[in-house]
């Protein structure tokens, strides 16, 4: 997966925020709401970028174009988070956690309730 | 393709004259009007060097007449010559061809010469061809290097002032904004998908907004279009030194016409911001060398100072300017269309063929009706001998007036009032031909030369120029014959004349024009001689004359 830049990575949380797919007008409403509005150049440049990148695809619905993210926002953050632990932790996630825990980052409960989604999960394969 | 290929010559021509007149009046309008105006006046010429349209009378076209009579001309000359020669007794020799027209078949003048000019426009075009080839090429991998190494800019504030700035200037295109620390300069590439590259992301703001001022009034103007319509002409009229000066004139006052437009909507602190801009760029950059056809804010260094200077010195224009401009750049536009181009029409007064002949009938209504009078209702059954003393009567009444203008130029070129029935025309051209090749055959004898056969020759051509590579095909040929004068009748002789004539021009035209123009010069003797030797009979005998003889295809030049 490429890098993407940060204004880019702020399209397409506008996209998955609106469901995975947005029309120009949804992306510059959305931009507008969060108080960064974009000019139409910058917002056609970005998503012209995310395109090559391969994280979006554009169709053409009557006269305007419609973008779907082809990378789910769950897809970005695991690839993004492994890359952060290969770079960090020599690939290691159990210091990682151990990190997380020991610095109070992840609460007891925080804790308890993943542990409890992991094993009805390992039932669930079973 | 002759004719195309002088038209093209005359527009070369036609543009050479238009560059001397704005490089000879330079110095008085280099610094009174604009630099837009001497921008796209040079359009005008561009115009002119790539379209043929010129009013009837022009001067290019006069030029060209003259030239196309002197020069191209002389090897058709040498030939239509003989025949006046001859029949002034002219001791030239006894080979003198007699040279008649075919009546059947109406050769254009412009065969003889179309083995030359066809090479030359054929190298014409190849190098035409490979120019610009290699200038596309050239441009092409210089966007893909430029875009191989490109970087999106990520930066938020420099994306949105070029946004910004599209907004403003109304531009409909996205326009991508890149970085290549190997470029030298900012600059604009791609038509359909505008980006501008920039040497390097850390310039100041207000550098980068004058950059992108500047790139943006390239693209709005079209220049990359301009610039390539110029290389294109510069490519065609590759051999015209005079194209060369129009490239390196349009590549400067593009840039200064450029700065010009930008600078018009900026305040006058701005302006000197703007100048400094320009000097900046030469510090930052890399060091691929700029193709000539992109747009780049600065070309080089030697027209930097002239650049500066031109946005000091920058002034707005008077409404009389203006108008002034204006009323040049009509003037000029006049000009260059009555400069004109050459067509070879036929409504053209000032071409002639040669020297002598002229290609319109010269032949009044009168000189032909008095001609015409010798073919009465029974001229085919006179004999010979009697009808020839007729045509000698004739000639010798008329001998300064109709005389040359009907049998010395009309009969001869093959071209008549268009009032002439066929029936007409075939007495003419066939008929009086003849036997006035007979009389001056007599003539000679009876001055004491050693007597000779009377005899016709023709010309014929084919082509098809829709095969490639083209293929044309050109004869001449001539057969002298033997009668009794006294005895044979002039329908008689018509009629053994004719056959010879028709059963070679039945020949040349029923055959494939491919299998013709594979034919050797023997093969094409023989056949002739066969021809000739078949329709021969007792009363009218009929030899193949060599001296005549000539056969040439598109095959023998390879």
């Amino acid at each position: 997966m490429q890098q993407i830049s940060d204004y880019e990575l702020e399209l397409m949380k506008i996209i998955w925020a609106n469901g995975g797919t947005a029309l120009y007008a949804d992306i510059f409403k959305g931009l507008e709401d969060k108080g960064t509005p974009w000019t139409k150049n910058t917002i056609i440049t970005l998503s012209s970028r995310l395109i090559e990148k391969g994280f979006l695809t554009t169709n053409k619905i009557g006269r305007r174009n419609e973008y779907k993210a082809i990378v789910s926002a769950e897809e970005y953050q695991s690839a993004q988070t492994m890359q952060f632990v290969n770079k960090i932790y020599e690939g290691d996630m159990k210091n990682f956690v151990s990190m997380l825990i020991d610095n109070r980052m992840l609460s007891p409960t925080d804790y308890e309730e993943l542990l409890k989604r992991w094993r009805e999960g390992e039932r669930e394969n079973e | 393709m002759n004719d195309g290929l002088i038209t093209f010559l005359s527009l070369s021509v036609a543009g050479a004259i238009l560059v001397l007149i704005l490089l000879l009046l330079k110095p008085v309008y280099k610094n009174r009007l604009s630099h837009k105006w001497q921008y796209y006046v040079w359009l005008i010429v561009i115009a002119r060097l790539l379209i043929p349209f010129a009013p009837e009378t022009n001067l290019v076209s006069n030029l060209f007449s003259n030239i196309s009579t002197e020069v191209i001309e002389p090897i058709t000359n040498a030939y239509s010559h003989a025949d006046g020669d001859f029949f002034l007794g002219d001791g030239a020799g006894t080979n003198q061809p007699v040279l008649a027209e075919n009546p059947f078949y109406d050769p254009s003048p412009t065969n003889r010469k179309a083995g030359a000019t066809e090479i030359i426009g054929a190298i014409w075009f190849v190098v035409a061809l490979i120019l610009l080839i290699r200038k596309i090429t050239i441009y092409q991998s210089f966007v893909k290097y430029v875009r191989a190494g490109c970087t999106g800019v990520t930066d938020i504030e420099k994306l949105e002032q070029l946004g910004k700035i599209i907004d403003s200037q109304n531009i409909k295109t996205n326009v991508e904004l890149c970085s290549n620390s190997l470029v030298s300069s900012p600059l604009l590439i791609g038509f359909w998908k505008p980006c501008i590259v920039l040497p390097a992301t850390d310039i100041s703001m207000s550098d980068f907004r004058f950059t992108i001022l500047h790139e943006l009034t390239h693209y709005k103007r079209t220049d990359l279009l301009y610039k390539w319509l110029t290389q294109a002409v510069i490519c065609l009229h590759w051999f015209n030194p005079f194209v060369y000066v129009i490239g390196k004139e349009i590549n400067r006052e593009c840039e200064l016409s450029c700065d010009e437009a930008v600078i018009s909507s900026l305040s006058p602190k701005e302006r000197r911001g703007y100048g400094d801009t320009l000097l900046n760029a030469i510090k930052a950059g890399g060091n691929y060398k700029n193709s000539t056809t992109s747009v780049t804010l600065w070309e080089s260094k030697k027209i930097l100072s002239e650049r500066l200077g031109a946005i000091m010195a920058y002034k707005k224009q008077s409404k009389v300017i203006v108008l002034v401009s204006a009323a040049l750049a009509g003037l000029f536009l006049c000009g260059a269309t009555y400069v004109g181009a050459y067509s070879s029409s036929p409504s053209s007064n000032a071409e002639v063929t040669n020297e002598e002949k002229s290609k319109t009938p010269l032949g009044t209504k009168e000189d032909y009706q008095s001609l015409l009078a010798l073919k009465t209702a029974d001229y085919k059954n006179l004999t010979v001998i009697e009808f020839n003393n007729n045509l000698v009567e004739w000639s010798t009444q008329n001998m300064d007036g109709a005389y040359t203008a009907v049998i010395e130029n009309d009969i001869a070129v093959r071209q008549f009032p268009e009032y002439l029935d066929a029936e007409e025309r075939s007495f003419l051209s066939l008929t009086v031909k003849a036997s006035n090749n007979e009389n001056s055959v007599q003539m000679r004898s009876d001055y004491g030369k050693p007597p000779i056969d009377p005899d016709l020759s023709f010309e014929l051509s084919r082509e098809n120029m829709e095969l490639d590579p083209p293929v044309w095909t050109q004869l001449m040929y001539g057969f002298s014959y033997q009668f009794d004068a006294n005895k044979l009748t002039v329908g008689e002789r018509d009629l053994a004349l004719t056959k010879v004539i028709n059963e070679v021009q039945n020949f040349w035209n029923s055959t494939d024009i491919e299998v013709l123009a594979d034919m050797s010069s023997d093969d094409m003797l023989e056949q002739l001689k066969t021809i000739v030797e078949t329709c021969s009979t007792e009363t009218v005998k009929m030899s193949v004359v060599e001296n005549y003889f000539m056969f040439q295809t598109s095959e023998m030049l390879k």
